[in-house]
């Protein structure tokens, strides 16, 4: 992504009161842009990259997502966390099983089978009393 | 035993906040003694009543010994806040989940259909998540009027002489009128401040005719000024404003937003820069403000509905260093938004978003509590309900990247996260209010089928509603809008009648939010919506048009709520039914006012 020539840099720009560019691309350390007379520059981002807070994981997110939903589950009489709690606590052990994960993905695995673990607590006594009504 | 500790509670609650709502405010002394004598009337006079009609001596001594400790609790928490407020929070603290509790034992007890059972246990789950949202506006809004010691609240500050670094204002600019831009880049030009410079970034306005003059305006008024446009540029705003970090002087140390329209006083460098050297302030905001209202007009009622986000909950946050940065008229170091990599270009609210990743690393935020500019309003309702649109989008984008920053376990999966437990509960409050609007319109949803289900004399029940749950629902209602009108009043000083109509510029909103908040849960990125400030088409039939949706729901309200009143049974059910749809629909019937006649641009 980065052109083999760097017709201006940064300090070259700074000199001019005005700048007319259009975009072309970049890449994470230059934008890409055309001068008004069609030339080509890089400029340099000059910053960073953006990190996000946390790392995500990838592997868990489904896992999370399933967490989700099993607490708008217990919106319907709790039906739905007895539906998604199970699948999010089993996709955290399938991936606790089957991949080795940094410290804070087991964790969260731990954290998934909490929650799910708290989320069923609730949701039990609620269906139990929706099938004591259907029955 | 429930019904009669809810009872007991709500004899707490209502004496205690009528009473903060009547003199909240006004007492402004701190004193333990104070405060235990306040809290020892409250529960007396709560257990008289209830001794002397329907309470049992046991459960009335137990409650209170457990409130009563609760009390102690908050009384030392909360040593800031006056009694009056200490004992409204613990009052409203103890009734709610009470309350809750109290529904859901009459939805067991009640013989249902299943159908219903499911139905109704849905309502309940609604109802306590908002419930818990309401109980953090309630926070917020008893210490903004109860708060007597400010530990951060910052209206001058100290000057430091000889300490000039170098500011970098950038202008984001996007087809905005010259005119305006004009008047803004001269109030930058007036800046009582030795050491600065502009940088103008107009992104993507397609005419040359709109941003040419702005070219020839930033050579005219000096070397301090550069404009710089960009053709064909991804990322909104922030993908401008990172272009124009690129473009910075490399001497510069701090970064200044100014929108487009906002024309600052002179001496807003001098004001806020001296906060910088604190090395662990990492941005500093001050109020956005707004220029372009008319006193008795909606305009004026929809600039208050603005201040109060400045007045309320900014404020609360400052004293836990849990501002967030909101673009225009604040100031940030330029190493700190270096270090988070600039501002997010996928986030609608890229301000907010970077004051969390800030804020994450340990540095400090000061909020200054004087407005030093002032912007101008959308120029039509549409504009307002665009820009409301944004804000909201934003916010739960925020919410939906960063949730798990926010959660009471976040150090322990990541223990370089350094959010405070109070900035993480206030980030996540922040953006979980953007909900309550949402929450309004699916107990709204609720009520047309309940209405509908009377009107039409059905054997089905929604929701097995009793006496004692009418009337407390029918007291917090009634507090609750007392308490917005009230806490307008105090923190904005306005008369009441000023209050209401604020209020009710707040809640003509509402419906744009309760889809933006839906449209953000299901779909991560939308464009960045630019509010028009000084052209839109600001007649009647448009503004009536902008708020079709939110005029059939009042219009839907008000009929079934009046067809309920006039033609169904008189029980306190039905009037009860009837009554909440027609104060829903003078909700939502406000927005086809405001967007009639509102208009802030001439």
């Amino acid at each position: 992504m980065v052109p083999a020539v760097f017709q201006k840099n940064n300090e070259q720009l700074e000199q001019e009161r005005t700048l007319i560019l259009r975009y072309t691309g970049e890449d994470d350390r230059f934008y890409l842009v055309a001068g008004q007379d069609g030339d080509h520059l890089s400029v340099p981002k000059n910053r960073n990259v953006q990190k996000p807070l946390i790392q995500s994981s990838k592997t868990l997110t489904p896992a999370f997502r399933l967490l989700a939903l099993a607490f708008l589950g217990l919106a319907p009489a709790g039906l739905g966390t007895l539906v998604f709690a199970p699948l999010a606590a089993l996709w955290a052990l399938v991936i606790w099983v089957t991949h080795p994960l940094p410290r804070s993905d087991t964790l969260r695995v731990v954290l998934v089978w909490g929650l799910a673990a708290g989320l069923l607590a609730i949701a039990i006594p609620l269906s139990r009393l929706l099938l004591a009504r259907l029955s | 035993m429930i019904l009669r500790a809810l009872f007991l509670t709500g004899a707490w609650f209502t004496l205690s906040l009528v009473v903060l709502l009547l003199a909240g405010a006004r007492l402004r002394r701190l004193h333990t003694a104070i405060s235990l004598v306040w809290l020892a009337a409250v529960l007396g006079l709560g257990d008289v009543f209830a001794l002397l009609t329907f309470g049992r001596p046991s459960e009335v001594m137990l409650l209170t010994a457990l409130t009563a400790a609760l009390g102690l609790v908050c009384i030392w928490r909360l040593r800031d806040w006056n009694a009056f407020g200490q004992v409204a929070w613990l009052t409203t603290l103890i009734i709610t989940p009470l309350f809750l509790v109290y529904a859901y034992s009459v939805i067991i007890a009640t013989e249902l259909a299943p159908a219903s059972f499911a139905v109704a246990l849905m309502f309940l789950f609604l109802q306590s998540i908002a419930s818990l949202v309401a109980l953090t506006h309630m926070f917020e809004n008893i210490d903004i009027s109860c708060r007597v010691r400010w530990h951060n609240r910052i209206e001058r500050l100290n000057p430091a002489p000889g300490f000039l670094p170098m500011v970098s204002l950038h202008l984001p600019a996007y087809d905005e009128p010259p005119q305006v831009v004009e008047e803004t880049l001269r109030a930058l030009a007036a800046l009582d401040y030795p050491n600065y410079e502009v940088l103008v970034v107009d992104n993507n306005t397609p005419d040359e005719s709109t941003w040419r003059p702005i070219e020839r305006l930033c050579r005219e008024l000096g070397p301090r000024f550069r404009f710089i446009h960009l053709d064909n540029w991804p990322g909104f705003k922030s993908g401008a404003l990172n272009f124009g970090l690129t473009q910075t002087s490399p001497s510069a140390e701090l970064i200044g937003v100014i929108d487009a329209d906002y024309q600052v006083e002179p001496s807003f460098l001098r004001e806020l820069v001296p906060a910088f050297t604190d090395p662990q302030v990492a941005f500093i905001q001050a109020p956005q403000d707004y220029r372009d209202f008319k006193p008795g007009d909606f305009s004026e009622a929809m600039y208050y509905s603005y201040e109060y986000f400045f007045r309320v909950p900014m404020p609360v946050r400052n004293e836990h260093n849990a501002i967030i940065f909101s673009g225009t008229m604040g100031l940030i170091r330029k190493s700190v938004l270096q270090e988070i990599g600039g501002w997010s270009e996928w986030c609608v609210t890229e301000d907010a978003e970077a004051s969390l990743r800030v804020l994450k690393l340990g540095y400090k935020s000061l909020y200054f509590h004087r407005s030093l500019g002032r912007g101008l309003m959308p120029c039509t309702f549409a504009g307002l309900k665009k820009q409301r649109f944004r804000w909201c989008f934003g916010n739960v984008q925020i919410l939906r990247t960063h949730w798990e920053s926010l959660m009471p376990w976040a150090h322990w999966i990541d223990p370089q996260n350094r959010l405070t437990l109070a900035q993480r509960y206030f980030y996540l409050a922040g953006c979980l209010q953007w909900f309550s609007d949402a929450f309004n319109f699916a107990f709204v949803c609720f009520l047309v089928a309940g209405g509908m289900i009377k009107l039409g004399a059905a054997h089905f029940t929604i929701l097995p509603i009793t006496g004692p749950w009418i009337s407390l629902a029918f007291i917090f209602i009634l507090l609750n809008l007392w308490r917005l009108a009230w806490v307008l009043r105090n923190a904005l000083k306005l008369s009441w009648g000023l209050a209401f109509r604020s209020m009710y510029g707040m809640f003509s909103v509402g419906w744009v939010v309760a889809l933006a908040s839906f449209q953000a849960l299901i779909q991560f990125k939308t464009t960045f919506m630019r509010t028009p400030k000084t052209t839109g088409d600001a007649r009647v039939l448009n503004g009536l048009f902008a708020t079709q949706w939110e005029a059939g729901i009042g219009l839907l309200c008000l009929a079934l709520g009046a067809s309920i009143l006039a033609l169904a049974d008189r029980t306190p059910n039905t009037l009860f039914i009837g009554g909440l749809l027609l104060l829903q629909s003078s909700l939502y019937l406000t927005s086809p006012i405001y967007g009639m006649f509102y208009k802030s641009c001439s």
